[in-house]
């Protein structure tokens, strides 16, 4: 039966408006970022603590030659470990699903700054420290040797001459400027932020070289084929101070998601992450750090 | 890693993130993970000189002696070891190689310490108070009604001998040392803060390499009252005898009229 005109437009303008309908939501969102998480609980809070002595005995007038070994806790790192769970949605501003699937492989990375809300462009580290705002994932670069340096001395972990990379031996063996790496001690794999790829030679505010991080341990061991961390920077920057002869740039510590894999202590997790914290000495405050993540 | 197709639904994401923190809250000296002695040895005593007596005869003489000291023992050594963040079964998130030490050694006679803050301090035997230790009590036989001179790690000295602990050790307030942290506890030598008692260990040329601090920590009962000996690391200097050490100390050892009872000493190590 043929239809009428009106019919045929009514058909055609409806038709229309489905394509229009289906294209807003399929294109609501124009690119993937990371994101913060919708929760985040912590499980468990431990480290190694020797409270007791080791007891000697001796006599008056000897002297003793001893040799100790001892591992130490570090006070300048906190680290991370743990599993991803969720589900892909699409879903409407108001979290409303109109489908969801669950996710069987977990990939992509975990991302923590320690950069809070943004206040205003002339905020300087002394008066508003953190104040970076939500990283620019479009701009997100490895962080050169300039930049792990200046990392490295904000956390104060003892790194004396700051003036070339030759010179990170100078500092504490735990320091930043010595637990993040690069050349043939470590190789960024490669991942992407949003839209953006970065890859072992993609370094931030026109450094050259390679990126610098490390590898964590598995099953108790040194390793490098898993669990990957990044130093990266959005190339943003606060003023140190007024007079604003230095710059604070917003680091982002980068780790890559490994599906439900063999961990530090031979357990499986999705993710293993070392934060800095002040390298000073007696109590200190803690730097609390922003996460977000990415699923690919 | 393969590119990402241009075209593609983008979807939101709803996860969980359940995280296990491997933290520090708070560093303290802890025991080694493992203390051997390499060796351990004494002055020998020297054998007799003679001369020749004749009868009649007034004869001077000038006598020069060396005697083993009976109220101090030495400890010296090298500290190797790791930097570690574990959790608390000992399983190792990161670990950094250590090669050169920082930090201090402990040795005391108590067998555990409260290191919080405010609770280890630098002995300061001028305070007259009844429940701080005093320096009799330290170096000689306790009044009586105190206990055995073994109570408060006495070494049995007299308050004259030349080898007591403040013939040894600095006042209080009168010599300097580098600051350190015992703990959370800041040990300082500024406008406010006095120095502790100090003194200095001697490297092969008889110079004072190795600073060895007396901290104190008040407690109740004599368990908990007590001296503790404070070296605070040198890395691989040249020490008494030529060799490299990261430490030396001494620590009270009552020897004198003949005991030759050892006492225990409880180690602890803080590094950084």
């Amino acid at each position: 039966m043929k239809t009428t005109n009106p019919q045929r437009m009514a058909h055609i303008t409806l038709l229309l408006l489905m394509m229009t309908l289906a294209a807003a939501v399929v294109y609501a969102q124009a690119s993937t970022q990371p994101s913060a998480p919708s929760t985040l609980n912590i499980q468990s809070n431990t480290t190694a603590l020797y409270p007791n002595a080791t007891a000697l005995n001796g006599t008056r007038g000897y002297i003793y030659t001893v040799e100790l070994n001892e591992s130490a806790p570090t006070q300048k790192w906190v680290g991370y470990v743990g599993n991803v769970n969720g589900e892909y949605a699409l879903q409407d501003a108001s979290g409303n699903a109109l489908y969801d699937w669950s996710i069987a492989t977990i990939t992509g990375e975990l991302y923590a700054t320690k950069e809070g809300a943004f206040i205003t462009a002339g905020t300087t580290e002394v008066t508003n420290p953190y104040a970076g705002g939500i990283p620019i994932w479009s701009n997100l670069s490895c962080a050169g040797w300039e930049l792990v340096r200046k990392e490295s001395a904000y956390f104060n972990h003892s790194f004396t001459n700051v003036s070339t990379a030759g010179s990170a031996n100078t500092a504490q063996e735990d320091a930043l400027v010595r637990t993040f790496i690069n050349g043939s001690g470590f190789a960024n794999p490669g991942f992407y932020a949003g839209e953006r790829q970065v890859t072992d030679s993609i370094i931030g505010l026109g450094q050259t070289g390679t990126c610098f991080g490390i590898n964590l341990n598995q099953n108790n061991a040194d390793q490098t084929a898993r669990w990957y961390e990044i130093m990266a920077t959005d190339g943003t920057e606060q003023l140190e101070n007024a007079a604003g002869n230095s710059n604070a740039y917003d680091i982002v510590y980068v780790s890559l998601l490994e599906n439900d894999t063999v961990g530090y202590n031979g357990a499986t997790y999705d993710f293993q992450t070392l934060l800095p914290q002040s390298g000073l000495s007696g109590a200190q405050s803690n730097i609390a750090f922003y996460f977000y993540v990415e699923l690919i | 890693m393969d590119m990402r197709a241009k075209i593609r639904i983008v979807l939101p994401l709803l996860f969980l993130i359940s995280a296990t923190a491997i933290v520090l809250a708070v560093t303290q000296p802890e025991g080694p993970g493992t203390l051997t002695v390499v060796n351990s040895s004494r002055r020998l005593a020297g054998s007799a000189l003679t001369t020749q007596a004749t009868a009649g005869n007034i004869t001077h003489l000038i006598v020069q002696g060396q005697t083993v000291t009976q109220s101090w023992q030495g400890f010296v050594g090298n500290i190797t070891g790791t930097i570690t963040l574990d959790d608390a079964n000992n399983n190792t998130l990161y670990d950094w190689s250590l090669a050169d030490p920082e930090g201090e050694i402990y040795a005391t006679y108590l067998s555990q310490v409260n290191w919080t803050a405010g609770s280890v301090l630098c002995w300061n035997w001028t305070i007259a108070t009844a429940s701080y230790l005093q320096l009799a009590e330290l170096e000689t036989n306790p009044a009586a009604g105190d206990g055995a001179p073994s109570v408060y790690g006495g070494i049995g000295a007299a308050i004259d001998d030349v080898d007591g602990v403040n013939e040894t050790f600095s006042a209080p307030g009168a010599g300097a040392h580098s600051n350190f942290f015992a703990g959370p506890q800041a040990i300082t030598v500024n406008a406010t803060d006095s120095a502790c008692p100090v003194t200095r260990l001697y490297n092969n040329v008889g110079g004072g390499a190795f600073q060895e601090v007396l901290l104190y920590t008040d407690g109740t009962g004599a368990n908990n009252d007590g001296v503790i000996y404070t070296s605070i690391l040198n890395q691989s200097a040249t020490g008494y005898d030529a060799a490299k050490h990261d430490f030396e100390m001494i620590v009270g050892e009552d020897g004198h009229n003949g005991n030759v009872a050892v006492t225990t000493y409880y180690f602890y190590v803080e590094l950084q």
